[in-house]
């Protein structure tokens, strides 16, 4: 009885593969979007588990090359040459044996004496350890795979598996790598040594406890890609629930059947259930390898963005991760779960002798217009609730989630109305057909005009953060990096030197001169600055007291980057904790996550009477003739002199990349939803025939219908796209002034983008185009006797 | 074979609910064939409903070979509909993603009594052995429904319940159909309560009853 019922059940998909095909590939979809920002975050944090595990992260300050590549030998020389107390450490993967291995590759000789003995590598071992032939610290597991390795290996329980510890010269040889991954710098250095800047210009140092803040900082980071990742399911489930919605409804005469013929109710919900898992573990299976092809091409970015901001090493390399793969396929079965259960609730309720209207889906559909309306008031009110005593960033996104889904419950009935004021206001019989012809597809429609409204939404709401984000930071570039040129001195002599120097030779000679704290548990930055015009002519102050300069040169108290007064909770005029000292303003940061504190440079030099400036801001007319000249005077090398507009493509450059993995996650959401459009007027396309054949046969061509099923598409679209713009606005306007500020700390002026709009209107309604082409053209080569069967008594 | 004792039902209406039903009480012998007629409206398709366990009465008792529909939860009416119960509707209800092969095969799979012999015989006496590939759309009405008797009678039932069966055919078809319907369920030794307004049709019928106003006549 199973088998031949689930057979029969089975068979209606065989015959309707486009259906078959919705429901995998809309499911597929979600599960893609959702998995693959879900690889996206695990392998960030997986990332940050490894290095706070890592050998001497966390404790040691850490050299890396400036642009994430790797550190030369070269460099590598040079700084000991120089008197840095480094070390070099190599990370790597491969492949061996059919196993996938993690190697460490570390110069016991030079490692910092305090982690020393957490190498696992004895005094005994050490020849052996850097003998060309090498040795291999392993786990006692992986002893057997790795017995062909071609080195030594030496067995320690304590030992991660899957991890192995060698020498640098044998990790080379096993990466097949010629360079290192980051250099350790040992906590006792050398006074007299020179500045990193001077010995390799091109490396940048790290603080070590820097690295122990990333998950910390980088969770909101990860937070909002969830959120984006969930926007994104929750426009592929409108796809599977229409889908679901129409199947059940095309089936409910199969159903009465196979009850009729002797199943159970109880048999049937059962099979219909296992059916649904079937679609899920398949479309999951599909969409989760889709989640991973689209991850693999996103997290490079990823990466290069949470370097550039937060500067977290994230492997830029995508490992298959079980968790996720769990993940993908619970939210697979979820979705569908959650699809499925109205329809097959109402299967349950269904009575076994009610009538199998063809339209019954449709005028179901119709009857919870209202229902949804009531929910979207329902959803309305615990927003505004959450608007008036909600807190915190989950607080911001569930305020948006529900201004999302209300205004998407809400869509229906606003289609309703305005259709049936296109009715009203219609002149001539066809015209009055179609309006009401158009009403009466909406609830076929509504699924996915109600996931474009979503997908448009979001669109709209978040390129006007990215762009308002762009305009702010450009304006906000300009006026910080007012210097024309920016130096680094390699040693104090010559900072003391090239100051000397400058004195008349330019405009202002500004000094960069700070030093690293943590405020409230963060880090944070104190920065003394001269009283100079170029500080007051372009930093703008958010909010201050009368006289915040004055104020500040006197030594009368300090002005704070936004991240920090929002993060502490202060206000204008409060004592700064720890510091004591009173907050005379603030200042926008935007892209930088640590807190920052800015003191008069007399108070500054006061406190820190050890802190030398080794970089300079210049002022000047004449910056290329400037910088010629200092670097003949002085023989700077080339990292030495910066001119601004290198500093600002480069701070450009950290700012696109930030948000190309949103941008990208924003495309899909829209293609997905052009693609539910397609898929709901190809559906519907073969429920239209009972319709249009009586039109046909009253003198309408196939050809005039089918031009009519193209403008009803893109009337359609447009009428969402309509609702949507006032909805993206509303959700930029949260993005901006809620979730950005608990995410990032700052808030940002919002702009509006007219012509993207209109842009992005065009876009949408040449996608409704595209996606009832198809249908329409389908409609207008339907042979007459199709039509005709409509007709025919004997069907 | 089949006992129906003073049965009732009422349909629930905006005036409280019309009495459908008033106390119908008759019976058949096994392989006996019974017409019921009647004017629209008299009740008969809910009386087929009862019997076949598709719907509950108000009152009174069904029993068929044996067994008190009146006892039987869900699985049991649907367990008798699968084995002992037959029925053809006026609609046809074949699955359409099932080809014809499989459509006739269905019940008999559904019952787990799939006899391909006699399936053989069914089909080969429906007429329809060049067609078992095709799905139903392709076929004509008098084709679909010659197809769901043989689903019927492929089950081998004690008795079938017969919803007008050639009420969406000609006259011509009709007979076609009804001749096969008898033939098939002699054969099988099924009895038949089929439910017709045709006054030619219930004659080839070895008895008839006549319901009026919810109760049964001559």
């Amino acid at each position: 009885m199973i088998r031949t019922t689930l057979g029969a059940l089975l068979s209606h998909w065989w015959r309707n593969p486009l259906q078959a095909f919705t429901m995998i590939a809309g499911l597929a979809m979600a599960t893609a979007l959702w998995s693959g920002v879900q690889a996206i975050n695990t392998e960030a944090r997986a990332s940050y588990d490894r290095a706070a595990s890592a050998i001497g992260q966390g404790r040691f300050d850490q050299i890396l090359n400036h642009d994430g590549t790797t550190v030369t030998l070269t460099q590598y020389v040079a700084l000991r040459r120089a008197g840095w107390q480094v070390s070099p450490v190599i990370e790597g993967s491969f492949q061996f044996g059919g196993q996938g291995f993690s190697l460490t590759g570390i110069d016991p000789l030079t490692l910092p004496r305090d982690i020393a003995g957490g190498t696992r590598v004895d005094l005994a071992d050490l020849a052996e350890f850097l003998s060309p032939e090498g040795l291999v610290v392993v786990h006692p597991a992986d002893v057997n795979v790795l017995t062909a390795l071609g080195t030594r290996l030496r067995s320690d329980p304590s030992q991660r598996r899957g991890h192995l510890t060698a020498s640098v010269a044998t990790a080379q040889k096993l990466l097949g790598v010629q360079e290192f991954t980051r250099l350790l710098v040992a906590n006792e250095q050398p006074l007299s040594r020179p500045t990193l800047a001077a010995v390799a210009p091109a490396l940048v140092l790290h603080n070590g406890q820097d690295q122990s803040d990333v998950a910390r900082l980088t969770d909101s980071f990860h937070l909002n890609l969830t959120a984006f990742g969930l926007l994104s399911f929750a426009v592929g489930i409108f796809i599977v629930y229409g889908a679901i919605g129409l199947a059940f409804e095309q089936r409910r005469p199969i159903f009465r059947t196979l009850r009729t013929l002797g199943l159970p109710l109880v048999t049937l919900m059962g099979l219909l259930a296992f059916e649904h898992i079937l679609f899920a573990l398949i479309a999951g299976a599909i969409g989760v390898a889709l989640g991973y092809v689209m991850a693999a091409l996103l997290l490079p970015d990823v990466a290069a963005t949470l370097r550039g901001l937060y500067s977290a090493e994230v492997s830029g390399e995508l490992t298959l991760r079980p968790s996720w793969w769990l993940s993908g396929l619970g939210m697979a079965l979820g979705g569908t779960a959650a699809a499925a259960s109205g329809a097959l609730w109402r299967l349950n309720r269904m009575p076994l002798l009610a009538a199998a209207h063809p339209r019954a889906w449709a005028a179901e559909a119709q009857r919870s217009v209202r229902r949804m309306l009531r929910a979207a008031f329902g959803l309305g009110t615990v927003g505004l609730l959450l608007a008036m005593f909600g807190s915190g960033l989950n607080a911001g996104f569930g305020l948006l989630a529900c201004l999302l889904i209300a205004a998407a419950l809400a869509l229906p009935f606003t289609l309703d109305l305005m259709l049936r004021g296109a009715g009203m206001l219609a002149r001539g019989v066809v015209a009055q057909w179609f309006w009401a012809d158009t009403r009466s597809q909406l609830p076929g429609l509504s699924m996915a005009l109600m996931a474009l409204l979503l997908a448009m939404a979001a669109n709209i709401g978040v390129s006007t953060m990215v762009s308002s984000f762009r305009l702010t930071f450009v304006g906000w570039l300009d006026q910080r990096l007012a210097s024309e040129l920016y130096l680094s001195a390699r040693t104090h002599e010559e900072a003391a030197a090239l100051a000397g120097y400058l004195e008349g030779k330019v405009d202002a000679v500004l000094p960069i001169i700070s030093i690293e704290t943590r405020i409230g548990g963060l880090p944070a930055e104190i920065y003394g600055i001269r009283d100079q015009a170029t500080y007051r002519d372009n930093w703008r102050l958010l909010f201050s007291v009368p006289d915040a300069w004055d104020r500040l040169n006197r030594g009368e108290g300090v002005l704070v980057n936004e991240q920090l007064f929002r993060r502490q909770g202060l206000a204008v005029g409060d004592q700064l904790p720890n510091q004591g000292d009173m907050v005379l303003g603030v200042y926008g940061d935007y892209g930088n996550p640590a807190g920052q504190v800015v003191l008069g440079l007399s108070t500054f030099r006061a406190r820190y009477p050890d802190v030398v400036a080794m970089r300079f801001g210049l002022r000047t007319s004449a910056p290329q003739r400037v910088a010629a000249d200092l670097r003949e005077k002085f023989d700077l090398p080339p990292g030495a002199i910066v001119d601004q507009a290198r500093i600002k493509a480069m701070s450009l450059e950290i700012f696109e990349r930030t948000f190309s993995v949103t941008t990208a996650l924003n495309i899909l959401t829209l293609s997905v939803a052009g693609f539910a459009i397609l898929i709901s007027l190809l559906t519907l396309a073969t429920m239209r025939l009972p319709q249009l054949a009586p039109v046909w046969a009253l003198g309408m061509t196939r050809r005039t219908l089918a031009l009519l099923e193209l403008l009803r598409a893109l009337c359609l679209a447009a009428f969402a796209g309509l609702a949507a713009i006032p909805l993206g606005l509303g959700l930029a306007w949260l993005l901006l002034a809620i979730v950005n500020v608990q995410a990032f700390g700052w808030r940002l002026p919002m702009h509006l983008f007219p012509v993207d709009y209109m842009k992005l209107g065009v876009l949408t309604l040449l996608a409704a185009l595209l996606a009832a082409l198809w249908p329409a053209l389908r409609l207008a080569r339907t042979p007459p006797d199709r039509l005709l069967r409509v007709f025919s008594n004997e069907r | 074979m089949l006992q129906v004792e003073n049965l009732t039902k009422s349909h629930p209406s905006a005036d409280g609910g019309i009495e459908v039903l008033k106390g119908v009480s008759f019976s058949m012998e096994p392989g006996e064939t019974l017409a019921l007629s009647g004017e629209s409206g008299s009740g008969k398709s809910t009386l087929l409903h009862l019997i076949a366990g598709l719907d509950r009465p108000d009152s009174g008792g069904i029993v068929i070979d044996g067994a008190d529909m009146l006892r039987l939860d869900d699985r049991g009416r649907a367990a008798l509909r699968r084995g002992t119960v037959g029925i053809v509707f006026q609609q046809f209800n074949l699955i359409p993603s099932l080809d014809v092969a499989a459509n006739i095969a269905f019940q008999a799979r559904l019952a787990d009594c799939y006899d391909a012999a006699w399936v053989r015989q069914l089909i080969k006496s429906i007429g329809l052995s060049d067609q078992l590939d095709k799905y139903p759309e392709a076929l004509s009405g008098g084709q679909q429904q010659r197809v769901a008797i043989a689903r019927t009678l492929a089950a081998r039932p004690k008795l079938l319940l017969a919803d007008e069966p050639t009420g969406n055919l000609d006259e011509d078809n009709a007979d076609i159909v009804l001749t096969l319907l008898l033939d098939a369920a002699r054969d099988a030794g099924t009895a038949i309560l089929m439910v017709t307004h045709s006054q030619h049709l219930a004659s080839r019928l070895k008895r008839r009853l006549h319901l009026s106003h919810g109760r049964i006549g001559g």
